[in-house]
Order: structure tokens, then sequence, then C-alpha cells
């Protein structure tokens, strides 16, 4: 399948592995960000052939300016989107979850956040599902699923984080 | 990207919602741990890294 991922500009990374694929950048704002691609074969306990693969995505950053002001950064969805490129081709029958907070209700503008990082994958070559969680009071728990298209479990894996959700989903 | 989205409207299985809070749990103690990480020297190394490839560009 054709590679259609079109992203030019990002800062430089940093890759490094272990049990866990771990990556670093910096931006010009004096924010120095880690992400995190944590092996985490609970995930598809059920599911024998997909559970090596299986990573949880964890972002998180320092800022070393001292300054508290969030300025925004167009190269930072740029760099998280060819970190997730540079990671499936590395290890392309990954599976990775990313899982929202939602203790301080701010889980739908981290939403929103998380896809405007991966919307930068154009074309066909990577599928992402989308699922909501409601715990027993109610908080909804937005999680994100992505795998490349010819990931030879596929169906498998659809199916099973298709059934996470609710009876009633739609 | 192709996206599929499950929009649900009512209660999750328990299932579901264990499989959520472990992986809200794991979220959690992970970016703890990466904070640990970032006072270490191996962080440092890693900025200096990063920052050469910067210069280098």
């Amino acid at each position: 399948m054709q590679d259609k991922f079109s992203v030019k500009d990002f800062y430089e990374f940093q890759y490094q592995e272990g049990k866990d694929k771990s990556y670093f950048f910096e931006t010009n704002n004096g924010y120095f960000y880690q992400i995190k691609f944590k092996e985490s074969s609970y995930i598809f306990s059920d599911l024998i052939s997909v559970r090596p693969n299986s990573y949880e995505f964890i972002i998180d950053f320092l800022n070393h300016s001292n300054s508290s002001k969030i300025v925004f950064d167009s190269l930072i969805p740029n760099t998280i989107a060819a970190i997730y490129k540079d990671f499936f081709d590395r290890f392309g029958r990954s599976t990775v979850v990313y899982i929202i907070d939602s203790s301080d209700s701010r889980e739908s503008a981290r939403k929103r956040k998380f896809d405007r990082w991966v919307e930068m994958f154009k074309g066909d070559e990577y599928f992402k599902i989308d699922a909501e969680i409601f715990d027993n009071e109610q908080n909804r728990i937005f999680s994100s699923l992505i795998i490349k298209i010819d990931n030879p479990n596929f169906n498998e894996i659809i199916k099973y984080f298709g059934s996470l959700s609710s009876k009633y989903s739609k | 990207m192709i996206t599929l989205t499950i929009k649900s409207k009512g209660p999750s299985s328990p299932q579901a919602i264990e499989w959520a809070k472990k992986l809200l749990e794991s979220k959690k103690q992970t970016q703890a741990e990466m904070k640990e990480f970032a006072k270490t020297e191996e962080f440092q190394e890693i900025i200096k890294r990063l920052r050469a490839k910067q210069h280098a560009r």
C-alpha cells in the first residue's frame, strides 16, 4: 500500500529502544516531551496472537523555561504524527491504544487534541477506532485504537475492541 | 487514516470498565515514572543528543 504520510516539518526526535519504546523531543518554547509506547499484553489478554504486539500510548511533558504559558505550536502535532509513523515503520504489526482521563472533566478537549495529533495520517494505510466507555458513575472514558490496515489480526482486533463498548452502541 | 467511531448510549460492561480503569491506572503510573526519569543523568544525555542533532540539521 502506498505510504501517504505527508508531514515534512517537525521537531527532531530521539528514539530509545527497550521493553517499552520511547521517544523524546524538545520544542522551541522549552517544552520537553516524552512519549512511550508501553508494551501491555493485558490489553488483549484474550487474543494470544495479538498480545505481544499491544502497546499503550502515553505522553508527558516538562517545561524548562519556567513559564506557565501554553503557546500553540503547530509543530507538536506534526512531530507526534511523525513519531507514530516511525513507530509503525519499526513495528508494523502493533496495536496502539490511547486512553483519556476524565477525572477533571477535560476529556473532550484531550480527545480533540489527540485527534489533531493523528489526523496528520493521510490516506488509507492506518485505521483508528474510537470508543466510549461509561463507568458506574457515568463518567465517559474515551479510548482510541490505531493499527495498520494490513495487520494480519485486523478483524480479530476490531471485533474485540468493538465488543468493549456498550451494548447500546450505534 | 480511516476512522470508525462507536458512540455509546448506555452503561458499559463490567469487563470494559475494568479494562479502561486498568489502562488509566497504568497511564498514571507511567507518567509518574516519566517524571522521575526526567531527573536522571540518562535523561540529560538524551537532551544533549537531541540538541546536537538539532544543531547539526
